[in-house]
């Protein structure tokens, strides 16, 4: 990677940091913001954001750890295949 | 001679202040943090934002084991995500910490509150490997085998780490 896109790639992510930070802070010192979102029922703690946020993280992580599967399976079926391949040569040879 | 020779204790030095710095900033820094804890509105912001990075930091062991060259090598190599992986891992990091109630302390029992601090202590545990594991890979072929035990050993306190994550999830309300 050039240092340029090194550099936008850094002020990229300090950037959305700083947005997020602030957000989280204005939030976090607003009276409504303290009082809480599972107590007064506030938008991110309603049925349909905690819904939304579960089946997100079930769903992203249930993908890429059937990937992760995947690449276990074809790892252990190319291993026996080899082995079996190798054998046979050996057989062959004596 | 170069400052590398002595980069063990000049880190240890860092760390040590860091703690120091830390420890005594939560007084100076009293309240600061109080309103981004647990099930407030910032709390929950942080905890969403902090799930959905770290999952996000997983695509790079979906791009790493594709079997589709082409979409490798679309996605810029598998190197960069290495770094995409560690910097959406720490900032995940910082922002669920903060919503376990980080840096005070952590705000429930390990078994309380849907695993709340089990999960907590689990994401620390995967961090420290996460380093351990980078510290390693720079010293390959050399620490192959130390990274032959590392690899599954992440993967499983992950694996776990998001096991209870989504349990926490699916009690932590109302209780």
């Amino acid at each position: 990677m050039s240092i340029v896109k090194k550099t936008v790639a850094a002020i990229i992510v300090v950037g959305i940091i700083v947005v997020f930070g602030y957000i989280v802070l204005t939030m976090a010192q607003s009276p409504a913001g303290q009082r809480g979102g599972e107590q007064d029922g506030g938008f991110l703690a309603s049925d349909n954001v905690r819904t939304f946020v579960t089946l997100g993280v079930v769903g992203g992580s249930a993908f890429i750890t059937g990937f992760g599967v995947r690449d276990v399976i074809s790892r252990a079926l190319a291993a026996r295949k080899y082995m079996h391949m190798r054998a046979a040569r050996e057989q062959k040879s004596l | 001679m170069s400052w590398t020779d002595y980069s063990w204790p000049i880190f240890l030095t860092i760390g040590i202040v860091a703690i120091a710095v830390l420890y005594e900033s939560r007084r100076a820094f009293s309240g600061f943090f109080t309103g981004m804890k647990g099930g407030t509105e910032a709390g929950l912001l942080l905890a969403y934002t902090g799930s959905f990075l770290l999952v996000g930091a997983q695509f790079y062991t979906m791009v790493k084991r594709s079997g589709w060259i082409g979409l490798i090598k679309k996605a810029g190599g598998v190197r960069p995500w290495l770094s995409i992986h560690i910097t959406l891992s720490f900032l995940g990091l910082v922002a669920v910490l903060i919503h376990a109630g980080f840096p005070y302390r952590f705000s429930s029992d390990l078994l309380s509150h849907g695993l709340a601090g089990l999960t907590t202590w689990l994401l620390v545990a995967s961090a420290a490997s996460g380093v351990f594991g980078r510290y390693v890979y720079k010293r390959l072929p050399a620490m192959k085998r130390v990274f032959g035990y590392w690899k599954p050993s992440h993967l499983a306190i992950t694996g776990i780490l998001f096991v209870a994550a989504i349990i926490h999830m699916l009690t932590a309300f109302g209780g």
